[in-house]
């Protein structure tokens, strides 16, 4: 993942809002468009996408990122937290970042393809784990590469090259005639190299600012000694699985997210070629049941939450997504611990893993935090804390850590963001992310007819639940796109019935929308 | 797709008033009687709405809220069961002085109810897994419902 170095903005980026003069007088290089998406990432390729179909013309749309490919930042976060081409992710079928209707799902499409190959009894299984899922089946995931593989195909079928260039946003400013000015710099070093693009809409989707690393444990991989043994399970670290594999050793992990039960799953494989390799899952504290919503309880198992998705299905577009949007901040935010938080998904082969390290006591759980970590030979002395009542404090050594508690949420960690919400003063929400409205609007960066929105993570805690999922991408972009037909916006048809059939043909047949 | 109760019945009513009754027409045809089929229709719609609340306070006792293909079938199955039962409920009807529910023809075989209602069942339930989504954007997130 890259770093950013603190921005070198022209000095005139220091007022709220610019006016079209002075810009043309800096000197600086300076482009207009009427749409910018900002990031170039999955949130921006479907907002794109939306565009597109909705009938905007690709050459007034531009989208500024720092990878060629929408998924490339996603496909790097899931190779590293050993998620490869033929893993499954965790959506469902109509989970379709390159298909806005959600319509053939990928498991209509895997059946498709086992069926050319004549693998009908393989496609009949498919078709019986849609159909009972997820009753009497686990889940349909799709595979990742599947999801790589269709994007290409509509990011040729949109002309995504020549919406996407290279980029990295520096600033965004509200200009004197109802537009925003954006501060890129066209390549990675940010010193010296500006230049400003001009957009009446303007959306945002940067994704994670990171990975995060809890503050107590940050101290310790600032250190050489700890850097190899203590991994973060978002950066790569693959030297840990070719080393247990070699030696064999004890990896002590931390999460209980769907990252944790991956990492668990290939520490399995490994353990096939070295069976002399050990996990201690160390959580922080019990968790004998999940939570209550009205008359329903989630699923716990082994201290693990469980749920097949992010959130609760209903909250992608069932009534749980209603009651999200008619709440209140306060509420929102009480939802989304309520319902998201960290959980995992039950998939038979975990279980069997997770039951027969129980039982064999090469995986075993603990509760406790990290108290100290020391550098030992060619490992770690780790210091675990216990249950206080118990005064409890154990011992360990350790060959690696693996953190997968996650990625970094905090807009403060965005160096865009945190320059726009000191610049605008933009409000938080309860969540402790961006504020939007209900079609996803920065309503704080309104600016005349200009309008900003945002997606993913950085709005978690608004009106949609699931917004960092590729169903809650294309629901913020649905939502946006409505709001530009509401105002008017230059290219933007409304897509009833008819006009929705034809442009599904349209991506059916792979003809340019 | 996961229904809200509104949801369930509009797309209740969206699909039987248009797809519904196509079938039921042609199927008129073929069994020679037009008033039989559509008041079959009728009765579906109408136990229907009934059934759709019985569905929604099932689903919330789902931590996922959610309405698989399998419950759909299931509740298909269901109401076939149930509205064929009303038709051969001879005791009731006659307790009501009538030799069946109004509109149906005595004379109506399993056979007859079985491919009328199965084909209506088949062609919606495919049609809720997937075009309509296509034809109604925004179908998929609003549980169903069209306002
Ligand atoms: C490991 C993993 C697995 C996931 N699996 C699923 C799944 O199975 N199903 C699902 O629905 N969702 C999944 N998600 C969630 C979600 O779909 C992804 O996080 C998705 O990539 C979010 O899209 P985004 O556009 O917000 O961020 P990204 O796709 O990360 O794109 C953001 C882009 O912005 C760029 N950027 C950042 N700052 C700047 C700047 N200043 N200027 C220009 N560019 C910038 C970044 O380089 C990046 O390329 C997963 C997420 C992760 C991390």
């Amino acid at each position: 993942m890259p770093t950013f170095s603190e921005p070198s903005l022209p000095p005139f980026f220091e007022q709220q809002q610019l006016s079209i003069g002075a810009l043309k007088q800096s000197g600086l290089p300076l482009e207009e468009t009427t749409y910018l998406t900002i990031g170039g990432g999955i949130g921006s390729f479907i907002w794109a996408d939306h565009l597109v179909i909705h009938g905007v013309d690709p050459a007034t749309i531009v989208a500024l990122g720092l990878e060629a490919r929408p998924y490339a930042r996603l496909r790097r976060l899931c190779r590293n937290s050993q998620i490869f081409e033929h893993d499954r992710l965790r959506s469902d079928s109509g989970g379709t970042p390159d298909n806005i209707w959600g319509w053939p799902g990928y498991a209509l499409r895997e059946m498709g393809r086992d069926l050319r190959r004549g693998r009908a009894r393989q496609a009949a299984r498919l078709a019986w784990q849609i159909f009972s899922e997820p009753v009497l089946h686990h889940p349909f995931t799709p595979q990742a590469g599947d999801v790589f593989t269709s994007l290409d195909r509509e990011a040729r079928r949109i002309g995504w090259s020549s919406i996407r260039r290279f980029g990295l946003a520096q600033a965004v400013r509200k200009t004197n005639d109802g537009r925003y000015v954006v501060a890129y710099s066209p390549t990675m070093a940010l010193k010296g190299s500006c230049r400003l693009i001009l957009a009446r809409y303007v959306h945002l989707a940067v994704g994670y600012p990171g990975v995060r690393v809890l503050p107590e444990l940050d101290r310790y991989r600032q250190q050489r000694d700890y850097r190899r043994h203590f991994v973060n399970a978002y950066e790569p670290h693959a030297h840990v699985y070719r080393r247990l594999r070699q030696t064999g050793g004890t990896v002590i992990l931390r999460g209980r997210g769907i990252t944790a039960s991956r990492i668990i799953h290939r520490l399995h494989q490994e353990r096939e070629r070295n069976p002399n390799i050990r996990i201690l899952h160390l959580m922080q504290t019990p968790k004998p049941h999940g939570p209550r919503y009205y008359y329903a309880r989630r699923l716990t198992q082994n201290h693990f939450d469980h749920q097949p998705y992010n959130f609760p299905k209903a909250c992608f577009g069932g009534d749980l997504r209603r009651v999200m949007e008619r709440a209140d901040d306060q509420e929102r935010a009480g939802l989304v611990g309520l319902w998201g938080g960290t959980t995992t998904a039950k998939r038979p082969l975990w279980e069997r893993i997770i039951t027969t390290g129980l039982n064999e006591g090469w995986y075993q759980i603990r509760f406790g935090r990290l108290a100290r970590v020391e550098p030992a030979q060619n490992g770690l002395t780790v210091v675990v804390r216990g249950d206080a009542a118990w005064l409890e404090e154990i011992t360990l050594r350790a060959d690696f850590i693996i953190d997968a508690t996650g990625l970094e949420i905090a807009p403060e960690r965005s160096p865009l963001w945190r320059d726009l919400r000191q610049c605008y003063r933009l409000p938080k929400n309860q969540v402790g992310q961006i504020r939007v409205t209900n079609h996803f609007e920065v309503a704080g960066l309104r600016n005349l007819t200009g309008r900003v929105y945002a997606g993913g993570i950085m709005i978690l805690g608004g009106p949609f639940a699931p917004v960092d999922s590729f169903t809650g991408l294309q629901y913020a972009a649905q939502k946006s796109v409505e709001s530009l037909i509401a105002q008017g916006a230059p290219g933007v048809r409304r897509l009833g019935p008819v006009r929705s059939v034809g442009q599904w043909t349209r991506w059916a047949a792979g003809v340019s929308p | 797709m996961t229904p809200t109760l509104w949801g369930r019945w509009q797309t209740r009513l969206l699909l039987l008033s248009t797809v519904g009754l196509l079938i039921t027409l042609g199927f008129g045809v073929l069994f020679g009687n037009w008033v039989t089929p559509l008041a079959l229709l009728g009765y579906v719609l109408l136990l229907g709405l009934v059934w759709d609340v019985v569905y929604q306070g099932v689903q919330s006792l789902r931590w996922d809220r959610d309405w698989p293909p399998l419950f759909m079938a299931a509740g298909g199955l269901l109401e076939a069961l149930l509205l064929w039962g009303l038709v051969k409920a001879d005791v009731l009807w006659a307790g009501l002085g009538l030799t069946g529910p109004p509109g149906v023809s005595p004379e109506l075989t399993l056979m007859q109810f079985a491919l009328h209602y199965g084909t209506v069942f088949v062609v919606m339930f495919s049609l809720m897994l997937g075009p309509m989504r296509v034809i109604f954007l925004q179908w998929r997130f609003r549980g169903g419902q069209f306002f």
